[in-house]
C-alpha cells in the first residue's frame, strides 16, 4: 500500500493520546483478548528525573500467560536456572503481548497441581509456559512447553542447548521468541540487537552492539575518532555508519566478519546518513558533492550512483519505506527542517509534516503505515508518530531533556531512541503507545541507536 | 594599526612592564607550542622589527638575549611560523551563527573581512573551515547544517578575493562543542565556524 500524504488535507492536529496499535494476531490469541485478561504489570521505576511516555486511555488487553519458576534438574546450579527464568519472563513481559502470572510462586496453586494446565485456568491464566533446565555434559538444555489451560493441549514443546554461562541469556531469548511466535503468529524480537555509538575517551565515539534489553554490550570499532549513526542492513549481517576516520566524514560498511569497506573516499565534503534499501542492494545517503546536501542512491553491487533530489535546501536523513517504493527524508526547503516523502526514483516529493518548525529524523515503521520522527515542541525535542492513513500525530514522550533519533523495533510495537533527561545522553526503548519506557545504557553517553531487523537463521 | 602605534608605546615606560612578563618566553614561542601570551604582547612578537629596535634602545641587560632572538624582518619571522603556531595565536577569529541558521551576521561579516585580509597577506597557507552546531537538533541534520555554515564562510571568503582552491570545508555537526554546557550561553558559543590553517 502506498501511504497517503496528508498534505492535501491540510495539517491535522496532534493528539497526546496514541491508540494502542494491535497488529494482526493469530486467531487463537484474538479469541483470548476478550477472555482471560491480566492487568498490566507495573513498569520498573527509573531512578532519574526521567522522561516519560505519554500514555492515556486504558491499558491494552494482554493475554494472561502463567510462567512458573523453572524446574532445575540434577547438577544445574541454581543461578543458571534463575537467569534463564528471569530473562525468559522479562522478554515475554517486554513483548507487550502478555500479562504474566506466577500463581505457583504466589502459592495460589498447590505444588501437586504444578504440571496440570487446567489448574492454571482456575486462577485466570489462558496459557501456561513451563521451563525445565537440565545438564548434558558441557551443555545446558532448556525445554519449554506451552499449554492451553482450557483443554490442556500442548501448543509447543521445544528444547534448546547452549554452553553456560555465556549462552544462557541467548537461550532464554530464543525460547521466548518461540513462545511469542507460537501464540501470536509473529516473530519475537528478543534475539534482536541494537547498534549505537558511545563515547570512548575524550575525543572518540565508537560503534557498539548490545542485546535488545541492554545486556551484553560489545564494542565493534576502535578508531579513536568520531563514528555516528550505525544502520543495519535488512539481513542484520552488515552495518553502515559514518566515520571521521579519514580526512573527511565518509560512509563505511562493516560486515559480520569484521571486514570494513569505505564508500566514496572522494567526492563531496560530507557524505552522510546512509540507509539500506529493503532489498539490501543499495544505500540512500546524502552528499554535498554538488554544492549542497542532496540525496543519492549508491548501488552496492555496481558502485553506480544516482542523484534523487535537486534543491538548494538541505536534503538529508533518507529513510526507505519497507516496500522500497518511497523514501522519507528531512528537507528545510520551506525554511525549516520538515519531513518529506518522495518516490524512490526521486520524483513526486511532498511534504509530510506541518506541525511545528522543526521536524526531522524520520523512521518508517516496519508495517509501512507510520513514520516516527523528532519534533521540537516547547523548546524540547520529542518523539512523534504520524499515522500515514489518517494523518494523525501522536506525541509519545515528555519530560526533561531532548529525545532524538527514533528507530523502530522490527515488531513495529517498540522504538529505541537517545535522550538526555539528566544532561547526558543514553539509549531508551519505549512502546509505540508510550508505555513501558526503559533505559538501556548507563555510564558513558550513548547516541544514534538503530534496532536490528530479525535475523534469518 | 598596531604596527604604527607600537614604536610609540615601546618608547614609553610601559614597555618595560610588559617586556618583563612577556619577553622571557618570546624567543622560544616562535618555534614551539608554549601557551599564547597576553594580547598586549602579541603585536610585539608579530611586529618584531619595531620591538627589537625598541628593546635595543632600552639597553637593559636582562633582555639582551631575547632581543637577539627576535631579530629580523616581519617576513623572516613569519616564515618561521608554521600553521600550527598561527592557529595557536588564533589569528583567524571564529564566527558565530543563530539557531538553525547559516546566515552570516554583521559581526560575522566583519570578522571574515579581517580573516580574508590575513589570508591575503599570507598566501602560502591553506585553510580548513570547520562548521559546528549546538547540541540541539539531530545528528544528521546538524552535520549538514555545519556543512552549510562552512560553505557560507567559504563562499564569502571567495567573494573577498581568496582563491577557492586554498579553502577546504568540513562539518563536525554537534560533535565538537567548545562549551559542553546545555544552556543558551553554551549553545551560542558552539554554533560557529572555526578556521584551521594548514601548512603548504
Amino acid at each position: 500500500m502506498t501511504p497517503q500524504s496528508p498534505a492535501v488535507a491540510g495539517p491535522p492536529s496532534r493528539r497526546r493520546l496514541a491508540a494502542p496499535c494491535l497488529p494482526l494476531l493469530s486467531l487463537s490469541v484474538l479469541a483470548l483478548l476478550t477472555a482471560g485478561l491480566a492487568p498490566l504489570p507495573a513498569t520498573a521505576q527509573e531512578d532519574e528525573p526521567a522522561i516519560e511516555g505519554v500514555i492515556s486511555g486504558a491499558a491494552p488487553a494482554r493475554v494472561a500467560l502463567a510462567v512458573p519458576p523453572p524446574v532445575a534438574g540434577p547438577g544445574v546450579p541454581g543461578p543458571w536456572a534463575a537467569e534463564l527464568g528471569d530473562v525468559f519472563r522479562a522478554d515475554l513481559e517486554f513483548s507487550g503481548w502478555f500479562g504474566l502470572l506466577d500463581p505457583l510462586g504466589e502459592g495460589r496453586i498447590a505444588r501437586e497441581d504444578a504440571d496440570r494446565p487446567e489448574a492454571y485456568r482456575a486462577v485466570g491464566a489462558s496459557y501456561l509456559a513451563t521451563m525445565r533446565v537440565d545438564r548434558s555434559g558441557e551443555r545446558v538444555l532448556l525445554r519449554v512447553r506451552l499449554f492451553e489451560t482450557g483443554g490442556g493441549s500442548v501448543l509447543m514443546d521445544r528444547t534448546w542447548g547452549g554452553r553456560p554461562p555465556n549462552d544462557l541469556r541467548r537461550m532464554a531469548h530464543v525460547a521466548s521468541d518461540a513462545v511469542v511466535e507460537a501464540l501470536t503468529g509473529r516473530p519475537g524480537i528478543a534475539t534482536t540487537r541494537i547498534a549505537f555509538v558511545s563515547r570512548r575517551g575524550r575525543k572518540a565515539k565508537e560503534v557498539y552492539l548490545m542485546d535488545y534489553d541492554g545486556a551484553r554490550v560489545f564494542r565493534l570499532t576502535t578508531t579513536g575518532t568520531i563514528n555516528l549513526s550505525p544502520t543495519w542492513s535488512p539481513d542484520a549481517r552488515r552495518l553502515t555508519f559514518l566515520s571521521f576516520l579519514g580526512d573527511k566524514p565518509s560512509i563505511y560498511l562493516l560486515d559480520e566478519n569484521g571486514a570494513v569497506t569505505t564508500l566514496h573516499p572522494a567526492g563531496g565534503e560530507l557524505n552522510a546518513a546512509p540507509d539500506f534499501s529493503p532489498d539490501g542492494e543499495s544505500l540512500a545517503f546524502s552528499s554535498d558533492r554538488d554544492g549542497n546536501s542532496e540525496i543519492y542512491l549508491y548501488d552496492l553491487r555496481t558502485g553506480r550512483e544516482r542523484r534523487l533530489t535537486r534543491h538548494p535546501a538541505i536534503d538529508t536523513a533518507p529513510c526507505w519505506s519497507p516496500t522500497g517504493r518511497e523514501i522519507a527524508f528531512t528537507s528545510d526547503r520551506t525554511g525549516s527542517p520538515q519531513i518529506w516523502i518522495m518516490s524512490a526514483d526521486g520524483t513526486n516529493p511532498r511534504r509530510l509534516t506541518y506541525e511545528g518548525r522543526y521536524n526531522e529524523s524520520a523512521a518508517w515503521s516496519p508495517e509501512g503505515g507510520r513514520i516516527a520522527f523528532v519534533s521540537r515542541i516547547r523548546g524540547r525535542f520529542e518523539i512523534v508518530i504520524k499515522d500515514l492513513a489518517s494523518g494523525r500525530e501522536s506525541i509519545i514522550t515528555k519530560g526533561p531533556g531532548n529525545k532524538e533519533n527514533p528507530r523502530w523495533a522490527p515488531d513495529g510495537r517498540h522504538l529505541v531512541f537517545s535522550a538526555n533527561p539528566d544532561g547526558r545522553y543514553a539509549i531508551y526503548v519505549i512502546g509505540d503507545d508510550g508505555r513501558g519506557l526503559r533505559r538501556l545504557t548507563r555510564g558513558e553517553e550513548a547516541f544514534t541507536p538503530d534496532w536490528s531487523p530479525i535475523r534469518a537463521r | 594599526m598596531i604596527r604604527r602605534i607600537l614604536p610609540a608605546i615601546a618608547l614609553s615606560g610601559l614597555l618595560l612592564s610588559f617586556l618583563t612578563t612577556g619577553c622571557a618566553t618570546r624567543g622560544t614561542r616562535l618555534e614551539t607550542s608554549a601557551p599564547p601570551a597576553p594580547p598586549v604582547v602579541e603585536p610585539a612578537a608579530a611586529d618584531s622589527a619595531g620591538a627589537a629596535e625598541a628593546v635595543e634602545n632600552l639597553d637593559a641587560e636582562p633582555f639582551r638575549e631575547d632581543v637577539l632572538e627576535v631579530q629580523g624582518t616581519d617576513e623572516a619571522l613569519e616564515a618561521g611560523l608554521d600553521a600550527a603556531a598561527w592557529n595557536e595565536r588564533g589569528v583567524l577569529a571564529t564566527v558565530h551563527f543563530g539557531f538553525d541558521s547559516a546566515r552570516l551576521t554583521d559581526a560575522a561579516l566583519a570578522t571574515l573581512e579581517a580573516n580574508a585580509r590575513w589570508l591575503r597577506e599570507h598566501p602560502r597557507f591553506r585553510v580548513i573551515v570547520e562548521g559546528h552546531c549546538d547540541e540541539r537538533g539531530t545528528t544528521e541534520y546538524n552535520l549538514n547544517l555545519g556543512a552549510r555554515r562552512a560553505r557560507a564562510i567559504r563562499d564569502h571568503l571567495v567573494r573577498l578575493g581568496i582563491d577557492a582552491e586554498r579553502i577546504e570545508t568540513i562539518s563536525y555537526g554537534e560533535e565538537r562543542p567548545v562549551d559542553p554546557g546545555h544552556g543558551e550561553a553554551a549553545w551560542a558559543k558552539n554554533r560557529r565556524g572555526e578556521f584551521r590553517l594548514v601548512n603548504p
